[in-house]
């Protein structure tokens, strides 16, 4: 084969821009640490690339998410065992007067039930990241509607009715949020209720068992006829049975908080595993978007190193095709 | 016999071996030429004369200037070249489509969409949280700019390739003028020795390798050395007769698709054919303006900004329905008050779609509440965030597969076409080179030509000086 000018300058220029072109890829993918620097060359890596993205960000927002459930619950679930330790606390209340009978502390016992009651409804007013926790969907104050004898926009009130034989007191607690449910979602196909509603502590969502408690309130401190008991005023044996029933309606009141709070503490669970399993699916995610998407240094390095040498060869063999042609040893 | 004929055996000598010296020269200076093709003088023993003796030799002439063109290797290298022309422009603009979507990178339309669904993820949890509520109208309108700015630079690439094909077509025509110039320019000198029109066939055939890699070209020998050219069986240059060729951009009534196709049209400007071109750069460009870059194409085909556009418009067709239903914070009466996430002025589409300035303006109307009045229902919310994860959501694919498919099927198609054109690049360098064997200039040759016509030139002359000698020796036995 003829050898022509052409011959020796075109190819060598082709082959000096492949080497030049995968060189500097090289340098790039270690510069930048990343594998895939150029659309069409590992279509079906980027592709893959992409896939583990997706799905990293889908599991990091479920992890957001059930991060988010458990401190909520986690909270709910204090505010419940506050709630319960002032329910407790009336009971023991009613129990000491019960057996205190004629003693002259009476109406000093009924204050106190009155203050934990105030404690109680604070507790169930209470919200988390500014949302009520016990109100279903209502969550804020604005969404919550103010009925007759209302005077202010948070779920549970204690409000003054008109005093009557059974209630003397005229006091009344009422509940002005939902019993709906606040999901989120904890996986593609799993979800989980965050909040506990008023009818899972509660017998209904009139408050009839915690009204109760203003029954209470109502017999320490006034007398059948609704006058305000005296130190003299001694229980009778009908005041006494109420005594002992209401007690026994508290304790079941104390009993349901308790088991919701239960229910709570099983969900945590459930929520920290979920946690935990999605953490897992993140770690290996990204582990697999790693080898996909970022430089093997050793790899990338040889080549480099390789299409270094090559590239320094091929410019030695540049410097050789400019050799002497027979002109020049012609006089 | 006498001593002149020697003179005139030295004097033809001379010329061939000057010649010979002409043609090295020629080759020499033409080394780095493109399309040139060396010369030889063919030297041919001269009519012989004869004697007392017999013939005796009659010098030496030069029948012609040989050339080593060969139509075989012109025909492969200008349908190689057009192939590879072709390859060329498709890995410029799926590679400039590529950088518009920003791949490969971090900051891609999917992560701005996955940002998007999650944000709704939030909310659907804290529904009445007015930073969030916002956050996810600042996330909606960055994805709508992205989609813009991706929509608006494949426009002004599509108009970027009309502007070629028009250029394109220019060069095409100052091509075809020339090659029909020069068809004239060698059949006038037709009947002259072959070298002199040897150098217009040289630039003819480089003239037609620069029109095959805008268009797809046939040639065929007319008469008196002239070529007639054909582009996919459309006649374009007939001797010294030639056609012109036409951009002509069509639009839909129905649907505004535009179109162009190329058309042959003679002087006066009359359009004669629709040339279906098969390659070249001019036939790369025009399916890119066609297909790949067209938002309105109804081919079938893969259309980067037509499958763009369906996702959008899917997209905010979804949304917009669902939020239609919901209710904003400060909704607290039914009927929902309708409103949409994205609005648009004329058609939807990406261009003209922003999102809704209603809720730019107040995020508390929002509406993700399924319920008039319950705040903290986030059902609305939920089925936009699990729009994320429907398979059904266009093409049975989901927002993210449908999105990475796109980038997918695109880096697929820059990877088919740098694959082949790197197998055309090789093909057509050997090609070249084979050619160029038989065709180009070596040196060294050259240099042996030079010092073995210098000194047959040399010898000739010594020749006519020792015929001189001869003759002078003759006269002077007169005296």
């Amino acid at each position: 084969m003829r050898v022509t000018q052409f011959s020796k300058y075109t190819p060598y220029l082709s082959n000096l821009e492949e080497i030049q072109s995968r060189k500097y890829l090289n340098e790039l993918r270690v510069s930048t640490g990343k594998q895939i620097v150029d659309i069409s060359e590992t279509p079906d890596l980027l592709v893959q690339k992409k896939r583990f993205e997706n799905q990293i960000n889908l599991h990091q927002q479920y992890k957001k998410n059930i991060e988010y459930a458990i401190n909520f619950v986690q909270h709910t679930t204090d505010t419940l065992e506050t709630l319960a330790n002032n329910v407790q606390k009336i009971r023991e209340i009613a129990i000491s007067a019960t057996q205190i009978g004629a003693s002259q502390d009476v109406s000093t016992l009924g204050k106190q039930i009155r203050g934990l009651l105030d404690d109680i409804i604070n507790n169930l007013n209470s919200n988390f990241d500014g949302q009520f926790i016990f109100a279903g969907n209502l969550l804020t104050p604005d969404a919550i509607a103010q009925p007759p004898g209302s005077n202010n926009n948070l779920p549970f009130e204690i409000i003054q009715e008109t005093p009557s034989t059974d209630n003397p007191s005229g006091l009344k607690v009422i509940f002005k949020g939902n019993t709906k449910k606040l999901v989120v979602n904890t996986g593609k196909f799993t979800s989980e209720a965050l909040n506990t509603t008023a009818d899972e502590l509660f017998s209904d969502t009139l408050l009839s068992d915690l009204n109760k408690v203003v029954d209470l309130y109502n017999l320490l401190v006034y007398n059948k006829d609704g006058t305000l008991r005296k130190d003299t005023d001694l229980f009778n044996t009908d005041d006494l049975s109420k005594l002992n029933n209401y007690q026994k309606e508290i304790w079941q009141m104390y009993d349901r908080l308790n088991r919701a709070n239960a229910r709570n503490g099983a969900l945590i669970n459930r929520l920290e595993a979920q946690k935990d399993q999605t953490a897992s699916l993140l770690t290996a995610f990204e582990g697999y978007r790693s080898k996909v998407a970022d430089t093997d240094f050793a790899l990338a390095t040889i080549q480099l190193t390789k299409d270094q040498s090559t590239l320094q060869f091929a410019l030695q063999v540049g410097a050789r095709l400019t050799q002497a042609t027979l002109f020049d040893f012609l006089r | 016999m006498g001593v002149s004929p020697s003179l005139e055996i030295a004097k033809r000598a001379l010329i061939a071996q000057r010649l010979g010296l002409d043609a090295t020269s020629g080759n020499i200076a033409n080394v780095n030429t493109p399309g040139y093709s060396r010369r030889v003088p063919n030297f041919t023993e001269g009519e012989p004369l004869p004697s007392r003796n017999g013939f005796i030799g009659n010098g030496v002439l030069v029948s012609k200037l040989r050339t080593f063109r060969e139509e075989f290797f012109d025909r492969q290298i200008r349908r190689s070249l057009s192939n590879l022309s072709t390859l060329e422009s498709d890995d410029s603009i799926i590679h400039r489509i590529g950088v518009i979507f920003g791949e490969p990178g971090e900051n891609s339309l999917n992560s701005i969409l996955s940002d998007f669904f999650n944000s709704f993820e939030d909310l659907s949890y804290k529904p009445t949280d007015v930073s969030l509520r916002h956050r996810t109208i600042t996330l909606a309108q960055t994805l709508v700019s992205r989609f813009k700015e991706i929509a608006n630079q494949l426009s002004e690439t599509r108009q970027q390739v009309l502007t070629d094909m028009n250029d394109a077509i220019k060069q095409a025509n100052t091509l075809i003028k020339e090659i029909a110039d020069l068809n004239y320019k060698i059949a006038s000198l037709n009947n002259k020795t072959e070298g002199e029109n040897q150098t217009l066939v040289d630039q003819r055939a480089t003239k037609i390798e620069e029109l095959s890699k805008l268009i797809d070209v046939n040639v065929t020998q007319g008469d008196f050395g002239t070529v007639n050219i054909f582009s996919n069986g459309i006649n374009l240059v007939t001797g010294s007769n030639y056609n012109q060729l036409k951009l002509k951009e069509t639009i839909d009534g129905v649907t505004g698709e535009r179109n162009v196709s190329i058309l042959k049209i003679d002087p006066s400007g009359r359009e004669l054919a629709t040339i279906n071109l098969q390659n070249g750069k001019l036939h790369s460009l025009m399916s890119h303006y066609n297909i790949t870059l067209d938002d309105k194409d109804s081919s079938g085909k893969f259309s980067v900004a037509k499958s763009l556009e369906d996702f959008f418009t899917t997209f905010v067709n979804k949304i917009n329905s669902l939020t239609q239903n919901g209710y904003g914070l400060d909704d607290t009466t039914a009927p929902p008050p309708g409103r949409q996430f994205f609005t648009y002025t004329g058609s939807l589409s990406i261009l003209t779609t922003e999102v809704n300035s209603e809720l730019i303006a107040d995020p508390r109307k929002l509406p993700i509440s399924a319920y008039p009045g319950e705040v903290g229902d986030s059902s609305v919310a939920k089925q936009i965030s699990s729009l994320a994860s429907d398979s059904s959501f266009l093409l049975n694919q989901t927002p993210d597969e449908y999105i990475t498919n796109l980038i997918g099927n695109l880096g697929e198609l820059g990877s088919q076409i740098s694959s082949l054109y790197s197998i055309s690049k090789t093909a057509n360098d050997q090609l070249l080179n084979q050619r160029e064997s038989l065709i180009g200039v070596n040196l060294d040759e050259e240099a042996i030509n030079l010092v073995k016509y210098q000194k047959a030139f040399e010898a000739a002359s010594r020749v006519v000086s020792t015929t001189n000698d001869l003759l002078a020796t003759l006269v002077n036995l007169g005296r």
